[in-house]
């Protein structure tokens, strides 16, 4: 059946809590009768058949993940979930000091299964309701994080997340939800898709090629995976051949299928919709150094955000978020400075 | 409107008591808890308590009597007069009297009363137990200061009571959580001396493999989670595993153990409104040692008692003196039983010190000479030590032997953890996830 992403993870989220009565949200918002559903749909509605098992919480960031991590350790699932992934900051000490870290300061003697969810994204609201966070926790050993950019992979990748033993941070975009009613996006990238009835898992870790190609690997998540392909049919009328890879897990990386694309193209660009400083781009460019510097022929290339908070004005903040063009243009200028 | 006070069930082992006198008289005015009359059963002398307020309009019995249990004792009428009627008016809930005056420590007879409940081979090991704690830590002190031991510490001499109190009012399945300080609540809990001493050292068969070492000290089958370092950490934490335990139907309790700085933390506020909310199964054990590292409390917080904070949550508090382990062990099981019978979580105030230093080599010069002198006279496992010789629970030839034996294990504890084996450098990448080679 095709649904949107907000769909698809409720669908997922209802498919594990049925499945096994020890997986339930705890969030703000979620499950209020007449309520939002979250601040992006996704739990609308779960109270009705999961009333006991969707537990509203008072704005207590730091509650809400202490309370998931200690319910976890005691054999329950929780899907934690804040309104804006700038809001796990207040959260951190939950996060990184405690659930990242306790199986590890325990000797491996416990599990800590939570699953966070955390929506980001520059979507017109100013500095403090856009970050992408993917970087602030890429450097926090102990935690897996997943990005899912369409349906199918939103669905299979939060039931990987809720079974999987390890913490794990789901990231998911604002203008990809695809919500609907009152709390629908402008500025909404079509991102609906096919959601098989049958239960299925997307494997954490496991990247994928969006589309394939042989002058330059582009390496992108989220909304800017989308824009990548946009700028890969730009440039496919130039004749620039561009392979778009989702790495869907943030981490681990992926960084098999990313360096055996690089191998056969011997380009690389990373885009980011986080500013450029300390970034996931600089990861993945390390990793690809460290691995195939042989076959690189033009300098690893990273698309980002500027070195700055986003901004408001409309006009500023197209300017910080890399459109399409602006990726095409990059890598237009990329090929002809390095030519094969 | 008159009403009967009757003689409760007091020893364990006898229905009848001796009345030796009473302490009230015909006219008189009495409130609630107050002292009417010392009686003695087959083990103990002690005062028995009034029930009820009002005035005494008869005594039933002539001092030397025997009187059996549910006989009544006194009669009292209890709306005698205006005065005691505005009295009464103007008083606050008693919860609320009790989480905002001083604490008083126990009278002999009170505590005497709590022997008896709690059982003389109970008492006999909160005793050994408090004296482990102390014993231990004795020792690592030493082998800090001689440099055999990595690391910090941060030291419970002087807690004990607090620990040995909470944890012996609890059940095999229920779970603690500690801090920074954990090794009086790891001892307390039972984990044994030589995986906690082992731990210490960064040994493989520390209770955390090495890889937590004093500070994250625990072990979760032992119903200890590894310790949380972060002041103010573990509440939120607590909070989720009682959680889970109500969604389950599951009779048992989570606690938080932390100091008086960490209710100053927003976690505090967090964990405790959302426990109230949820009325989960938990206790919250504030040990107020009186100092966040050097800074004393009277900098940092404008009321006398922490437990008072619980007026901000509508939740259960209660304080001890965490210096009297019966003290202690008497109000946690009453707030373990009522976080078990579903009524909701307990905020538990224990008035406490450190009788040693925040950290190693801490001479505690942000304490005055007289402060320390004060708390040393109240040090628990002497007045302890004393109360069961003096009721004759142990001799000093016993006594002796529990001292003996708890020396030859902690002994054996440094001699397990320096002879254990390190572990091998490239076990640092294990143990992090569950089914995942760490990246490299």
């Amino acid at each position: 059946m095709k649904l949107s992403i907000a769909e698809s993870l409720r669908k997922a989220i209802a498919d594990e809590m049925a499945r096994d009565g020890k997986v339930f949200c705890i969030g703000e918002d979620i499950g209020i009768p007449g309520g939002f559903g979250g601040a992006f749909t996704v739990t609308l509605g779960l109270e009705k058949n999961f009333r006991e098992r969707m537990i509203d919480t008072p704005i207590s960031e730091i509650g809400i993940f202490g309370y998931a991590c200690g319910a976890a350790m005691m054999g329950m699932r929780p899907i934690a979930d804040v309104q804006y992934g700038d809001f796990l900051f207040c959260a951190m000490d939950q996060i990184i000091n405690q659930i990242a870290k306790l199986r590890y300061m325990s000797g491996g003697k416990i599990k800590v299964p939570v699953v966070m969810r955390a929506p980001v994204g520059v979507t017109g609201r100013g500095a403090q309701h856009s970050q992408s966070l993917e970087p602030y926790f890429l450097s926090c050993p102990g935690l897996k994080i997943v990005a899912p950019a369409t349906a199918y992979d939103a669905c299979g990748l939060l039931k990987a997340a809720v079974r999987d033993d390890d913490p794990v941070l789901i990231f998911e975009h604002k203008l990809l939800y695809g919500s609907k009613g009152p709390r629908q996006e402008s500025g909404t990238i079509y991102a609906s898709g096919e959601v098989p009835d049958d239960d299925y898992i997307v494997p954490i870790g496991e990247g994928i090629i969006r589309r394939e190609g042989k002058d330059v690997t582009i390496v992108a998540s989220l909304l800017m995976m989308h824009f990548s392909v946009m700028a890969a049919s730009i440039l496919e009328k130039e004749g620039i051949s561009c392979e778009v890879i989702d790495p869907r897990t943030i981490w681990p990386l992926d960084i098999n299928l990313i360096v055996n694309s690089v191998k056969k193209t011997g380009r690389i660009a990373i885009v980011e919709e986080s500013p450029k400083q300390g970034g996931i781009g600089a990861e993945i460019a390390a990793q690809v150094c460290e691995r195939v510097m042989d076959y690189l022929i033009a300098p690893v290339t990273r698309i980002a955000a500027p070195n700055t908070p986003a901004p408001f004005s409309p006009v500023l903040e197209k300017f910080y978020v890399p459109q399409p063009e602006r990726i095409a243009n990059t890598i237009k200028i990329l090929i002809r400075d390095f030519p094969t | 409107m008159i009403v009967k006070i009757k003689m409760p069930q007091l020893g364990q082992t006898s229905d009848e008591v001796k009345l030796i006198r009473w302490l009230v008289e015909v006219g008189q005015e009495i409130r609630q808890g107050q002292h009417i009359c010392e009686v003695e059963t087959d083990k103990v002398t002690m005062e028995l308590e009034s029930s009820k307020v009002g005035k005494v309009l008869k005594l039933m019995f002539e001092p030397d009597s025997e009187i059996r249990t549910g006989e009544v004792i006194v009669i009292i009428d209890s709306k005698s007069t205006a005065s005691s009627k505005k009295a009464s008016a103007k008083k606050p809930e008693p919860a609320e009297e009790k989480i905002t005056k001083e604490v008083k420590s126990l009278s002999s007879g009170q505590k005497k009363k709590i022997l008896v409940e709690t059982g003389f081979k109970k008492a006999i090991e909160m005793y050994r137990s408090m004296l482990k704690i102390r014993e231990f830590e004795e020792a690592i002190k030493i082998l800090f200061l001689e440099g055999k031991m990595p690391g910090t510490i941060h030291q419970y001499t002087g807690m004990e009571a607090c620990a040995v109190g909470v944890c012996s009012a609890l059940e095999k399945n229920d779970v603690i959580a500690s801090t920074h300080r954990p090794h009086g609540h790891a001892i307390a809990r039972g984990l044994s001396l030589n995986e906690i001493m082992a731990e210490l050292y960064g040994k493989t068969t520390g209770c955390c493999r090495g890889k937590g070492g004093s500070m994250h000290v625990g072990d979760l089958e032992k119903g200890m989670l590894p310790a949380i370092a972060i002041v103010g950490g573990n509440l939120p934490i607590v909070g989720g595993m009682a959680l889970a335990f109500k969604m389950r139907g599951e009779p048992r309790i989570a606690v938080s153990f932390f100091g008086d700085g960490a209710s100053n933390e927003g976690a505090f506020h967090e964990a405790l409104n959302m426990a109230a909310i949820y009325n989960i199964p938990a206790i919250f054990v504030c040990e107020n040692n009186l100092y966040g590292a050097s800074t004393s409390i009277k900098q940092t917080l404008k009321l006398e008692n922490i437990a008072q904070r619980v007026c901000a949550y509508g939740m259960r508090g209660d304080i001890a003196d965490g210096m009297d382990v019966l003290d202690v062990y008497s109000k946690a099981k009453i707030a373990a039983d009522f976080a078990r019978q579903g009524n909701g979580p307990t905020l538990f105030e224990l008035k406490t010190f450190r009788l040693c230093g925040h950290s190693r080599r801490d001479p505690c010069n942000y304490m005055t000479k007289e402060e320390k002198l004060y708390w040393q006279a109240k040090d628990p496992i002497l007045a302890f030590e004393k109360l069961l010789l003096s009721e004759g629970i142990l001799d000093e030839k016993s006594l002796e032997d529990i001292k003996d034996q708890v020396k030859k294990e902690i002994t054996g504890a440094v001699e397990f953890g320096q002879t254990s084996p390190e572990p091998d450098p490239l076990d640092t990448y294990s143990n992090l996830y569950v089914n995942m080679e760490v990246p490299q």
